[in-house]
This record gives structure tokens, C-alpha cells and sequence, in this order.
């Protein structure tokens, strides 16, 4: 169980495809160069996760789902 | 932070690059290379719309030798209750194995069994219309051909106003979501193709993204139509399913279709494969005969590892985690089923803009596919199909039409839009309320005063609170970027589409579709006053509304 939606470890390269590809368009790139969810719209399809071309991105199913 | 200005040109405009708009447009350029389209998407085109992660089955194919477009047609029919139109049903089932096969020529997947036939099951008490498909990389094949057809793209950026004069389309402004840019786009024709209502009521979560279909649909494309004066049907038909409690994820035909069984807190059999209908649990949970529960224990091993690895690798892959953190598992457990929230959908349902079997609205040079047009219970196909349709309906528009320079309207249109905008993000003002906070009013009061059971006083309660949110929103709402000015806009479609359907609802005097329309002071089915659609079409002045009754389209014989 987890407190965040998104969870990014340190492999992330920065390209931010999964930013770009967010169907709502609800994450962003940090300071750190690393994405982060900046809006609580997430519909916990994984788009995020299967496109990450290095496998660094986990999500989790937002805390009023489960 | 400032709203950036730009004004494009094309031939045909796509509003929506989910399936029916991605389809119109490879369509149109395969068929008519010398026109520029343009698809303005508000995610990206790869991963948008309904079938981001893929799709499990074409619920609409009659393949010959299996079934017949009259059998479909009867089906439909009796789902709708006799509201439904019949060319653009029977267009839609004609259509739907060449669709099949064009898709499988594109390399989607459709798994074969032994003797090379396709996975064809029944889930409709009468017909087998629903085809298995196993494609979670349907959007990025469309998105490919797309980018080979060399087709302009505007991501991130969605409608937000059809310029209309004299009844006629002359193009549309959309927002860059992310850097503000606002798009005057001028178009011989347009496409509406922007989905569904499906952040209309709240979900039991509280979640306001967590609904069944996709929440970047806001009601854009009903709003849009409305206020540009397209005629807009069925808005009555609040629709909700049973889906996973809280989850709200699809999963009830493929478990049923091989073998499993809905169950109540005694372990009786609501509905099993022998009686598939969503119909009777949907309105066996509304009537508080709940909780249902989804049985697996009794199947073997081969069919739950066989629904797992559906479920777990199209349309919502994600799921397989959310069993896992539950610690619940296929085979053993017992799943319980809700109902989702209330959703206007012209794929699911019957809502939309009303189109006729060439895709045509009632505005010249707007045509319409898709969730976001009424062909009632149309699913994935019918967007395919309408998309495909529209594509045609557009290449014949812009060979033919007629198209004089229009440039002191559409810029007058453009720079009333600008201004529009840019009052909403206005930060000076002492607007304090989140869009999130207003929206979850909004969508409280949908649930509480617009959805069966339904009734007079409540639908009149219900329209003068929408009324009142309608006041305050620009007064209220505070949009510090543009990203929260995308969903200040939102919330003014869902408001449209909330007093168009308390309108519909009170018109209605009569009960229809089980809980979808159940009036409590006027309880019985009227089908010698009733058997009609109820269309929409905005007033002298939005959001004043006025209200036409059509009678039902029969097909040759009938």
C-alpha cells in the first residue's frame, strides 16, 4: 500500500515520456529532472508505467480506490 | 502568464483523436491525399481517449454465417426500449465486418481457435455480436499510421469553441492545455469526436477521476455541439453498470462469458452465461437486492488462468496489482460488484448529438462519430465505423461545398473567445474555490437531484442549483494556470450536460430503461406518448434550451 500515486526510482533518464503521454495529463518533470504527479487526476490506467522505456516508473492505485 | 494567440488553416478539422477521430482521419487522407487535416487531441494521440490501454473485444461485429444486421438490429432495439433510430443502427451493423477485417488488416489482433474461426461470444440474451480482440497496442498502431500519413496533430490541446455563422461550421478554437496557446483553427469542415459525458455523476469513491470510462471526457463534444446549435438526444438516459466495487474497471463479460457466476450474499445465481444480461444486475443492486458478488471458485484452473491473462494485459492491465494489494484471487475469492456512476455516453447509452447514418449533424460542415453522437450502444465498433463515415461524409463536404472567405467573423468569434478565456484566468480577481472542490459540488448535485428515482420537484431542485453553480463559476472558481483553466472549462460542459439532462428527465413524464429513467410520479412506461426521442437545441440565448420531440426512424417494412 502506498501513500503516492507515483513512484520513480533512480534509473529515470528525464525523457519525459511519461509526461508527455499521461492521458490527463497530470504529471510533470521536476527540479530533479524526474517526473512527479502534480495533479491528483491520475485514472490509474499505466500508461505511465508501460511506456517508461527503462522501467523506472511504479504506480500505485490512488488511496480512495482501494 | 499569459493566453499566446495563433491562427491555423486546414480542410478538415478533427476535434478528438481517440478512435473515431484517429480513424477519420487516416481514412480521409488514404482516400483524399491533397487534404490537410488537422486533429486537435487534449492528451497525446498515442495513448488517448477511451481505449488508452487497449481494447478486449469489438462488441458490435456481425460476421455473415454467425449473425445477421436484423437479429442485431432486434437486439439493439429491445436494449433501447424502441429509442433508437434504425439506418444508422443497420449502417453500423453492415459495416462492422469490413471494420474487422480492417483492423486485423492493420495488424490488430483477433485470436482464432482451432478450427480458424474467431473468439465469438455471447453477451446479449439473444446473438453473438461481441468478437474477442487482444490489442493493448490498438492507439499506438493507429497513432503510427497517423504519423506515416503525416496527418498535423495538436496535442495537448483541446475545443473549446465551434465558430459557427448562419449554420455553418468555419472552424473551432482550442487550448494548448499546457502553454496556453489558443488555436483559431479556420476549416472547411469539422469532426467532433471528443467522447462522452463521463465525468457526470460521482462515483461512490468520492473520486472524481475514478470513473468507469474515461474522465478526460468531460461532455466537451455535447457542450460544444450544443452551443454552436447542434441538436443534442436522449439525455435522459443516465447510465450507469455494475462494475468492481470501487475499482470501476470491466471485467463482468469475460469472467461470465467463461464460465463464471453473479451471485447475491446467499449464494443464489443472479446471472450466469445461460442469462447474461447487465440489465437484470444493474437493476437487482438499484432495488437494494445487493451485495453482488462475481463466483470464480467453481471454474478449473485453465479458464482462470485464461481470464486472468485477458485481464491482465488489455484495456486495464493495472488491474492485476490492485488484486494483489486486495489479496484477492480469481478462482478463490468473491468479487464484489457496485454500480458506477451515472455517465451520458452515445457508445454505452443513447445520449449525443444527433447524427444520421452519414455522420451528418444538423450544422453544415459538422459531422459527428463516435461516443460523442447518438447511435445508440454503437461501443469501440461504432466509433471505427462513424469515424470511417465521417472521414467520407467530410472528403464529399469539402469537394463539393462552397467556401468564401469569412475572416471578419471567425476573427470576431476568435477574439470573444480570447477574451473568454483569458476572464476566467484572471488572476486579479478574488475567485478562491478549487476547480476540483466546485466540481465535486457540481457532480454531488447530479447524484443527488438528477438520477433515478426521478421526479419533478427534484429534477426542478436540481436544475435551479445548476442554475446557481452556473452564476458562480466565473465568480468563484480560481484557475491559476492553464491547466486549471482546461478544467474550468471542463466544468462548464458537465454543467451543460447537467441541465440538459435534468431538461430531457423532466420532459420524459414517463418511466423508461428500468433505473436509467424511473419517474416516481409518473412510474409507468407510456409507450403511445412516449415512443419518441427527445432532442435539445440551445435557445435565442445559451444556455436558454429548447425542446423538440421526433418521432422514431423505422426501417423498410417495419
Amino acid at each position: 500500500m502506498s501513500s503516492y500515486i507515483i513512484e520513480v526510482s533512480d534509473e529515470c533518464i528525464g525523457c519525459g515520456i511519461c509526461v508527455d503521454l499521461c492521458p490527463l495529463n497530470c504529471l510533470r518533470m521536476g527540479e530533479d529532472n524526474k517526473p512527479y504527479l502534480q495533479y491528483e487526476e491520475c485514472w490509474y490506467c499505466g500508461c505511465c508505467e508501460i511506456e517508461c522505456p527503462v522501467s523506472c516508473l511504479k504506480m500505485h492505485f490512488p488511496f480512495l480506490i482501494y | 502568464m499569459k493566453l499566446q494567440q495563433v491562427i491555423i488553416n486546414t480542410d478538415v478539422l478533427i476535434i478528438g483523436g481517440g478512435c473515431a477521430g484517429s480513424m477519420a482521419a487516416i481514412c480521409i487522407k488514404d482516400a483524399a491525399p491533397n487534404l490537410n487535416v488537422c486533429i486537435m487531441e487534449k492528451g497525446h494521440i498515442k495513448r488517448s481517449g477511451s481505449v488508452t490501454m487497449g481494447m478486449d473485444a469489438l462488441n458490435v461485429a456481425v460476421i455473415p454465417g454467425i449473425s445477421t444486421p436484423e437479429e442485431y438490429l432486434e437486439t439493439v432495439k429491445k436494449k433501447c426500449w424502441g429509442i433508437m433510430d434504425y439506418f444508422p443502427n443497420y449502417t453500423l451493423a453492415i459495416k462492422s465486418f469490413e471494420l474487422l477485417k480492417t483492423l486485423e488488416s492493420w495488424g490488430v489482433f483477433f485470436p482464432k481457435n482451432e478450427d480458424g474461426n474467431y473468439n465469438i461470444m455471447q453477451v446479449d440474451t439473444s446473438g453473438k455480436f461481441c468478437v474477442g480482440m487482444d490489442e493493448p497496442d490498438l492507439k499506438p498502431i493507429m497513432e503510427k499510421k497517423i504519423r506515416e500519413a503525416k496527418i498535423d496533430v495538436l496535442n495537448k490541446t483541446m475545443g473549446t469553441k465551434l465558430i459557427v455563422k448562419n449554420g455553418k461550421i468555419l472552424g473551432a478554437v482550442g487550448l494548448n492545455i499546457n502553454n496556453g496557446q489558443v488555436v483559431c483553427c479556420k476549416a472547411k469542415c469539422v469532426i467532433l469526436a471528443n467522447g462522452s459525458a463521463s465525468r457526470f455523476g460521482l462515483p461512490n469513491t468520492g473520486y472524481l477521476y475514478g470513473t468507469f470510462d474515461f474522465p478526460g471526457n468531460a461532455g466537451d463534444g455535447f457542450a460544444l455541439a450544443y452551443r454552436a446549435g447542434a441538436k443534442i438526444t436522449g439525455m435522459e438516459f443516465t447510465l450507469k453498470y455494475a462494475l468492481v466495487k470501487d475499482l470501476n474497471i470491466p471485467l463482468i463479460y469475460i469472467v461470465l462469458t467463461r464460465g463464471g457466476e453473479v451471485v447475491n450474499g446467499s449464494g443464489e445465481v443472479i446471472v450466469d452465461k445461460n442469462n447474461l444480461s447487465i440489465f437484470l444486475i444493474v437493476e437487482a443492486l438499484e432495488n437494494r437486492k445487493g451485495p453482488l458478488f462475481l463466483k470464480t471458485d467453481h471454474l478449473s484452473k485453465e479458464k482462470i488462468m485464461e481470464i486472468e491473462n485477458i485481464l491482465f494485459s488489455t484495456e486495464r492491465p493495472m488491474q492485476r496489482r490492485y488484486w494483489e494489494l486486495k489479496d484477492i484471487k480469481f478462482g478463490r475469492d468473491l468479487i464484489e460488484l457496485n454500480l458506477t456512476e451515472a455517465q451520458l455516453c452515445g457508445g454505452h447509452g443513447i445520449s449525443g448529438i444527433v447524427i444520421n447514418e452519414q455522420s451528418h449533424t444538423n450544422i453544415k460542415g459538422l459531422f459527428a462519430a463516435g461516443d460523442v453522437s447518438s447511435v445508440p450502444m454503437q461501443h469501440l465498433t461504432g466509433a471505427f465505423v462513424y469515424g470511417k463515415i465521417a472521414g467520407e461524409s467530410a472528403i464529399e463536404y469539402c469537394n463539393n461545398g462552397n467556401f468564401p472567405e469569412n475572416h471578419k467573423d471567425i476573427h470576431w468569434e476568435f477574439d470573444a473567445e480570447l477574451s473568454h478565456l483569458g476572464s476566467l484566468l484572471n488572476l486579479t480577481k478574488n475567485n478562491t474555490i478549487q476547480p476540483t472542490t466546485f466540481e465535486y459540488k457540481l457532480r454531488r448535485i447530479i447524484n443527488e437531484y438528477l438520477l433515478s428515482p426521478k421526479n419533478s420537484s427534484s429534477l426542478k431542485k436540481g436544475l435551479s442549483l445548476i442554475y446557481e453553480l452556473r452564476e458562480q463559476l466565473p465568480y468563484q472558481v480560481l484557475a491559476k494556470n492553464f491547466h486549471e483553466l482546461s478544467k474550468v472549462l471542463e466544468i462548464g460542459y458537465i454543467l451543460d450536460c447537467a441541465q440538459m439532462s435534468a431538461i430531457s428527465s423532466l420532459t420524459r413524464k414517463e418511466s423508461r430503461w428500468g433505473c436509467i429513467h424511473r419517474r416516481s410520479d409518473y412510474p409507468d412506461t407510456d409507450d403511445v406518448n412516449w415512443l419518441k426521442h427527445i432532442d435539445l437545441q440551445v435557445g435565442q440565448t445559451y444556455p436558454e434550451t429548447d425542446i423538440y420531440l421526433r418521432e422514431i426512424q423505422r426501417g423498410d417494412g417495419e
